[in-house]
C-alpha cells in the first residue's frame, strides 16, 4: 500500500512544510508528486506563499524600524539597563527581607509550638504550597485560552461558534460539544470560542463570522448569507446522506434554509411567535383561557374584559411592544385594514384612506382605555413594560415559542401562572406580522474541513431538543423525550403556532424596505394622539412613501446584500424626508 | 560568554551579564514584537516589560527550553497583554461610536501613513488573521522556529501548532488568490 490519495498528498505537503513527515512518508509523497501535476502545482503554490510570507514579514520590520528610528528597539538600551538594575537591586532587597521575615516567623512558630507542647510536623500539603515548583515556561500567565488537547496530528481542529443568552441552552450546547469530541477524539476536535466575534470588518456579519470560525450556529437568513458569499452551499452534503436523514427534516423548515436552490444552512430549530397570557388575571375576571383555534374577535373580547384601570389594582389587556410580532400589523389585519400590498417585488402602501383613519383612531381609543399598553414617552421603555408584566398587570403579550419564561422573567418561572396560545387567527392568516425565528448551522467557505463541520452539524441536529423552540428534525420534535421535556400541551400549541406562521427564506427584506414607512406611520399615530388632523397627517406620510418607493424601484433589491440594501433604504428615505 | 554561563551570571544578579542578555536578544525580540503589534511604540513597551519580567523570573529558568524560546514566550505574553488592552479600548470606542452613530477610523495614525504608502497585500492579509493564527505564522516564518519550539512557546500541542499553521496558510492562499484574481479583472 504505497499509494496515497490526492487528499492525503495535500495534507502531507502541508505537514512536510512544517517538517512533520517521517522519512518514509516523505518518500511516498515524492513518489506521488512525481506523477501528479495537480499536487505538484499545489506544492509550488504553497512554497511561493511561504516565500511571500517571509519576504513580507522581513520587509515590514525593516520598514517600521526605518520609519521610526527614534522609537526602534535597536537604540542603546541605557534606560532599560537602569530599570533592570533597579529590578535586580529590588530583588536582592526583597530576598533579604523575605529571609528576615521567614526567620522571624519560624521563631514565632517554634515559640508557639513549644508553648503549646506540640510538635510541629510539616504536612505534605504544607510543603507543596510553601515550595511551589514551576515549569520553565510556567512563570508567565497562560498564553492562550484553555483548549482541547490534540494528541494526533491527523486530528482535524474545528473553530465553532454558538452563543445563547440563555445559560441553560448555552450549557447544553457546550455539553454536546464535549460529547462529540469524546466520540470523535481520534478524528475531530470542536473548539468553541467564548469571546464575542469581532464583526467590525467591512464584509458584514456573515463574512466576519466565516473569517473567524469554520462553522457557526445563528439565526437563518439564507438570502443574506448566500449573497455574502461567505458560507457553503450544503446541498451536496445533504444529497449524499441517506434519504431517511433528508426526509427527517420538516420540509417547510428545510425550504426556509434554502436560497435559489442552494441549502445555505442546516436548520436546527424554529421558534414561531406565540401569545402568552396571565392565567391568574384571566381567572380573577372569570374568563376562560384561549383555545388553540381562537379568532381575533375572541382575542379582542378577552383583552377588553381583562382591562381595568379605574380601581386600585390596575390591569391592561395587551402589550404592544413585542420582539416577535408586529403588533400594529396584527391589529390592522384583525380590523381588516388592507394598507399593504406585498404581492409584487415592491410593497405598495395605501396610507391616506378613511379605513386607516378609522383604524388609527380605534387604536388610540383602545390605548387610552388601557386595552392596549405602551410605556409613556417620559418612562424608561424597558423598565416600564417589564415591570408591568412582572407585576401581573398585563393580560396578554407576545414572544417566541420556548421563550415564554425568559423574556420578562430572567429565565426564572413567573411568580404567577402563565399560559400560552397561538397568535389568534385574523381574516388574513399567515400575515406579515409574524415571522418565525429559525436557527441553522452554517459552514464557512474558508473552512479547510467542511466535512468535519458537516459531521458536527448532523450531530447537533440529532440533539436539537436542547435548543429553544421546535427541533427541525421530526424524529426529535415528535419524540417522547422532547414532548416530556417541554410538556405535551405546550408542544401541541407550538405546532399549531408553527402551522400558522409564515416560514420563509427571506424574512427581512420587506422589514428592511418598510422601516421608513413604518416610521412615518408611527409619527402619524403619535401626532393623532396629540390631536392633529389624521387625514392631513396620513396624506403627508403617503407623499413621503411614494417618493421613497419610487426611489427604490429602479434597484434590484432582491440581489442586494443586507448591508447595501440598508444603505439604499436610508438614502431613499432621506431623499423623501430629509429629517429621517 | 556561552549561554549557560550567561544564564548563571544573570541568575546571580550580575548586571554586566544582564546587559549582554539584553544586547544579544533585544533586537530580534523587538522585531518579533513589532510584527505582532504593528506599532513601534507598543513594541518598545512590550520588549522592555518582557526583559524586566525575564530578569524577575530568571532564577526559575531551568534550561528545559532554549533561552531564545523562553524569552520569546515572555515577549509574546507581553504582546498579548497589550493586544488585550488594545481590544478593550477598541470595544469601548466601538460602543461610544455606535451610541453617537458616528463611524471613525480607529487605527493608529502612524499605521495609516504606512498603509497609504505601502501596498503589501501579503502583510495586510496576514493582519486579517486572528491572533491565534497570526502568531504561529510570524514565529514560523519570521523567527524561523520549528513546530516543536512554537508548541513550547505557546504551551500547546505540536498538532495544534500544525493545525493553526495549516489553517492560516490555507486562508492566506485563498485570500491572496482571490485578491490577485480581482486585480486581473
Amino acid at each position: 500500500m504505497n499509494e496515497i490519495s490526492h487528499k492525503k498528498a495535500h495534507r502531507w505537503i502541508q505537514k512536510s512544510s512544517d517538517g512533520m513527515l517521517t522519512d518514509r512518508e516523505e518518500v511516498l509523497l515524492a513518489n506521488h508528486l512525481s506523477g501528479c501535476d495537480g499536487c505538484r502545482s499545489y506544492q509550488k503554490e504553497l512554497e511561493d506563499l511561504q516565500t511571500s510570507i517571509k519576504v513580507s514579514l522581513q520587509r515590514r520590520t525593516v520598514m517600521l524600524t526605518r520609519r521610526f528610528p527614534q522609537k526602534k528597539g535597536e537604540k542603546q538600551p541605557a534606560q532599560l539597563y537602569q530599570t533592570l538594575r533597579r529590578t535586580i537591586r529590588m530583588k536582592k532587597i526583597q530576598k533579604v527581607a523575605y529571609a528576615f521575615v521567614g526567620v522571624f516567623l519560624m521563631a514565632v512558630l517554634l515559640f508557639v509550638g513549644i508553648s503549646l507542647g506540640q510538635q510541629i510536623i510539616p504536612t505534605p500539603g504544607m510543603s507543596e504550597t510553601s515550595m511551589p515548583t514551576k515549569n520553565v515556561l510556567s512563570t508567565q500567565q497562560p498564553l492562550v485560552e484553555e483548549e482541547v488537547t490534540i494528541e494526533s496530528l491527523d486530528v482535524v481542529l474545528i473553530d465553532f461558534y454558538f452563543y445563547s443568552s440563555l445559560t441553560r441552552e448555552q450549557e447544553a450546547v457546550n455539553a454536546l460539544v464535549s460529547q462529540f469530541n469524546q466520540i470523535h477524539k481520534d478524528e475531530i476536535v470542536i473548539q468553541q470560542t467564548k469571546d464575542f466575534p469581532d464583526l467590525a470588518g467591512e464584509g458584514g456579519y456573515y463574512q466576519g463570522m466565516a473569517e473567524q470560525f469554520d462553522c457557526f450556529v445563528t439565526q437563518t437568513d439564507p438570502r443574506g448569507a448566500a449573497l455574502s458569499g461567505a458560507v457553503l452551499d450544503l446541498n451536496a452534503w445533504m444529497e449524499a446522506e441517506k434519504s431517511a436523514f433528508q426526509q427527517d427534516f420538516d420540509q417547510t423548515i428545510l425550504d426556509a434554509s434554502r436560497y435559489e436552490g442552494s441549502l445555505i444552512n442546516l436548520p436546527l430549530s424554529i421558534q414561531p411567535p406565540i401569545m402568552v397570557y396571565n392565567a391568574e388575571l384571566l381567572a380573577r375576571h372569570g374568563l376562560e383561557p384561549p383555545s388553540t383555534d381562537w379568532t381575533f374577535d375572541e382575542f379582542l373580547e378577552l383583552i377588553t374584559s381583562v382591562t381595568s384601570i379605574s380601581g386600585s389594582e390596575k390591569s391592561y389587556g395587551f402589550l404592544l411592544s413585542s420582539n416577535s410580532v408586529n403588533t400594529s400589523e396584527l391589529l390592522y389585519a384583525g380590523n381588516d385594514l388592507q394598507w399593504l400590498d406585498l404581492s409584487g417585488d415592491f410593497p405598495m402602501v395605501n396610507l391616506n384612506t378613511p379605513e386607516m383613519v378609522n383604524t388609527l383612531s380605534w387604536l388610540n381609543d383602545m390605548e387610552k382605555s388601557g386595552v392596549l399598553f405602551e410605556s409613556s414617552p417620559e418612562e424608561d421603555w424597558w423598565t416600564a413594560i417589564s415591570s408591568a408584566v412582572q407585576s401581573g398587570q398585563i393580560g396578554f403579550w407576545t414572544t417566541y415559542a420556548g421563550s415564554e419564561h425568559e423574556q420578562f422573567f430572567k429565565q426564572q418561572k413567573a411568580t404567577f401562572e402563565i399560559g400560552i396560545a397561538p397568535i389568534p387567527f385574523t381574516a388574513e392568516p399567515n400575515g406579515p406580522y409574524e415571522h418565525a425565528y429559525q436557527q441553522g448551522f452554517y459552514i464557512s467557505h474558508l473552512s479547510q474541513n467542511p466535512e468535519a463541520c458537516w459531521e458536527f452539524a448532523k450531530y447537533l441536529s440529532e440533539h436539537s431538543a436542547v435548543l429553544n423552540g421546535i427541533p427541525a428534525r421530526t424524529s426529535v420534535s415528535f419524540s417522547p423525550t422532547w414532548e416530556s421535556q417541554v410538556g405535551v400541551t405546550q408542544t401541541a400549541i407550538y405546532r399549531v403556532a408553527l402551522a400558522n406562521t409564515l416560514v420563509e427564506n427571506d424574512p427581512h427584506r420587506y422589514n428592511y424596505l418598510l422601516i421608513p414607512v413604518n416610521n412615518w406611520l408611527w409619527r402619524v399615530y403619535q401626532n393623532i394622539k396629540i390631536g392633529n388632523d389624521p387625514m392631513q397627517e396620513l396624506s403627508l406620510a403617503q407623499q413621503k412613501a411614494d417618493v421613497y418607493l419610487a426611489c427604490l424601484t429602479p434597484l434590484d433589491v432582491s440581489h442586494l446584500t443586507d448591508k447595501d440594501l440598508s444603505a439604499e433604504v436610508e438614502a431613499c428615505a432621506k431623499q423623501s424626508d430629509p429629517s429621517y | 560568554m556561552d549561554t549557560i554561563t550567561l544564564i548563571q551570571q544573570c541568575q546571580a544578579g550580575d548586571t554586566t551579564a544582564i546587559e549582554v542578555l539584553v544586547e544579544t536578544y533585544q533586537s530580534s525580540m523587538y522585531r518579533l514584537a513589532i510584527l505582532l503589534l504593528d506599532d513601534p511604540a507598543e513594541a518598545d513597551e512590550a520588549v522592555q516589560n518582557a526583559f524586566i519580567s525575564a530578569c524577575r523570573s530568571i532564577h526559575s529558568y531551568q534550561g528545559n527550553a532554549s533561552l531564545r524560546t523562553w524569552l520569546t514566550s515572555i515577549v509574546i505574553n507581553e504582546c498579548y497583554n497589550i493586544l488585550r488592552k488594545r481590544a478593550r479600548m477598541e470595544r469601548l470606542k466601538e460602543r461610544i461610536l455606535i451610541f453617537v452613530r458616528l463611524f471613525a477610523p480607529t487605527k493608529h495614525p502612524e499605521n495609516k501613513v504606512i498603509e497609504r504608502e505601502e501596498n503589501d497585500l501579503v502583510w495586510h492579509t496576514i493582519q486579517t488573521l486572528g491572533e491565534k493564527h497570526r502568531v504561529p505564522i510570524i514565529l514560523r516564518y519570521y523567527q524561523d522556529l520549528s513546530v516543536i519550539e512554537i508548541a513550547q512557546i505557546l504551551n500547546i500541542k505540536e498538532g495544534t501548532v500544525h493545525s493553526r499553521l495549516n489553517t492560516a496558510r490555507e486562508r492566506l492562499r485563498k485570500a491572496l488568490s482571490h485578491l490577485k484574481a480581482e486585480d486581473y479583472e
